[in-house]
């Protein structure tokens, strides 16, 4: 099987509290990994190490088979983050200019949109059924409709791994039926390997084929049908 | 009376200096505004007024050699607005006392060389305030020049430059170096800076950088017409402060910068009547 990640005995430490502790786990082509564990057990730092948003204090990480700091192909990676606290408020960034930030991965310097890549935002949009917010600004946006606005930019540049944190926390309890339908669908149907982070254990069992449960360390990595079984005290409705 | 008037008008735009004065002013409006917008959005406004800090002592320092004071303020900026990104990118030290520290050195550095030369302390406060309608013809030419490279560099940086700002953790993960964009933009200030010494002069320069792009952003709902009505009240503020020096023999940059403070206001009030 292709290794999409590997994760080789990685430690990740903020200043002297040690987060992820010798952590080792390889995702493979087509994957649907659910990622779950306590609050403060290390889910996002885990996921941040992974796109090289935190730098590994031990281990390694390769990436498509490369290793992480080697790693070029940003667009094949889609990413939806869990907050939206990195994100500007006050810049007044259009619908589809969000959306466009998705295809610059795909672009050498300098970066230069054209009629092909307002086009595919145009596509994305209509296929999440957003096309009327395309000329809305971001901050004016409801949490459920940014949420799918950010769905988009991680989706347009056709990523061959998507990677979810805590998606749905936004989401009212229908959108969030049909968020986790459509990232089924993806990965079903187009085969794109997928990590979604959440404490929602009872969701994530039903729709991911593995599960990853990391507090700090990882407690359980296999079958979702065999978390059931492994964890009695959490939520676990496997389908 | 309006024959007297027009007259008047017709005559003033024929002085060289004028012409001189609005095609540098313009420029560099235009070049402050567009920065401004990044560097407001970005919360680096204050590298702005640090940097103009520096170049007080950079001018001291061409003062002092008998060296053309801009040929040296735009290297001396350029380098110390690196030096504020290093030393808080490897220190433990946060990006405003990174700026407190450099500007603080810039400004004692340019006291301490008037002090020792004691003879250029006139020529050196000149820089304080500005004088746009002393613009030689080697300053507008520089000013041109110098403003179209930037805004040359910022068009082709423009989504690398918009992506950092509204998500800097995003474009991390799409390839994008944030450090040598943040990079970039405080060099390209840097030079800004230096040029709107001129125009507003060495106090009021963050003035101007700043005010045109909160007016725009506060007008706004989308980026592109924030960077244009941003550069538009620049422009206006620049032609007002010019008119109203020549007319009233009012202080140009004082003008300007008044002006772009009542367009605040404006937009301000139009805001909240909203």
């Amino acid at each position: 099987m292709d290794d999409i990640i590997n994760v080789k005995n990685i430690s990740v430490s903020y200043g002297q509290n040690e987060v992820i502790k010798d952590v080792s786990f390889q995702i493979q082509k087509g994957d649907f990994v659910g990622m779950a564990g306590p609050n403060g057990g290390g889910k996002t730092t885990l996921i941040r190490a992974i796109l090289g948003l935190v730098p590994v204090t031990a281990g390694e990480i390769n990436l498509f088979g490369r290793p992480q700091k080697l790693f070029k192909d940003f667009s094949k990676i889609g990413y939806l983050p869990q907050k939206h606290s990195h994100i500007n408020s006050l810049l007044p960034a259009l619908v589809e200019e969000v959306v466009l930030l998705g295809l610059l991965s795909l672009k050498r310097f300098p970066k230069i949109i054209k009629p092909e890549d307002t086009k595919l935002v145009k596509e994305i949009l209509k296929e999440l059924e957003i096309f009327n917010l395309k000329a809305k600004p971001f901050s004016e946006l409801s949490g459920g409709q940014q949420q799918r606005v950010l769905l988009a930019r991680a989706l347009v540049s056709s990523p061959e791994i998507l990677i979810f944190d805590e998606p749905s926390t936004a989401l009212d309890p229908n959108s969030r039926v049909r968020f986790f339908n459509l990232i089924q669908q993806l990965n079903k149907e187009r085969g794109v390997t997928t990590i979604l982070v959440t404490h929602d254990t009872d969701h994530i069992c039903k729709h991911a084929g593995k599960i990853l449960y990391v507090d700090h360390k990882i407690v359980y990595l296999g079958e979702a049908a065999g978390f059931c079984a492994f964890n009695k005290d959490l939520p676990c409705s496997h389908s | 009376m309006i024959d007297k008037f027009y007259m008047e008008i017709m005559q003033f735009l024929q002085y060289s200096f004028i012409q001189r004065a609005f095609l540098a002013g313009s420029f560099v409006a235009i070049t402050c505004s567009v920065l401004g917008a990044f560097l407001v959005l970005r919360k680096m406004s204050l590298i702005g007024d640090g940097l103009s800090h520096v170049s007080f002592g950079a001018i001291a320092l061409g003062l002092f050699f008998g060296i053309y004071p801009f040929y040296v303020a735009v290297p001396v900026v350029m380098l110390s607005s690196i030096l504020i990104l290093k030393i808080s990118e490897k220190t433990k030290i946060y990006g405003d006392a990174a700026i407190g520290i450099v500007s603080s050195v810039g400004i004692a550095g340019g006291v301490l060389l008037a002090s020792v030369s004691g003879g250029f302390n006139v020529d050196l406060f000149s820089y304080l305030f500005g004088n746009i309608l002393a613009v030689s013809n080697i300053e507008v030419l520089l000013s041109i020049l110098l403003s179209l490279i930037v805004l040359v560099i910022v068009k082709l940086f423009y989504w690398d430059l918009f992506s950092v700002t509204f998500d800097s953790d995003y474009a991390k993960t799409t390839g994008l170096r944030t450090d040598f964009i943040n990079g970039v933009l405080t060099v390209l200030t840097a030079v800004t800076v230096v040029l709107s010494i001129k125009v507003v002069g060495i106090l009021l320069v963050s003035a101007f950088l700043i005010l045109p792009a909160v007016t725009a952003l506060q007008m706004s709902r989308n980026f592109r017409s924030a960077l244009f009505i941003g550069c538009f009240i620049s422009l206006l503020s620049v032609i007002l402060g010019i008119s109203a020096s020549f007319f009233f023999d009012f202080p140009a940059g004082a003008t300007i910068v008044i002006t772009n403070a009542l367009f605040f206001v404006l937009s301000r009030g139009v805001s909240y009547l909203k």
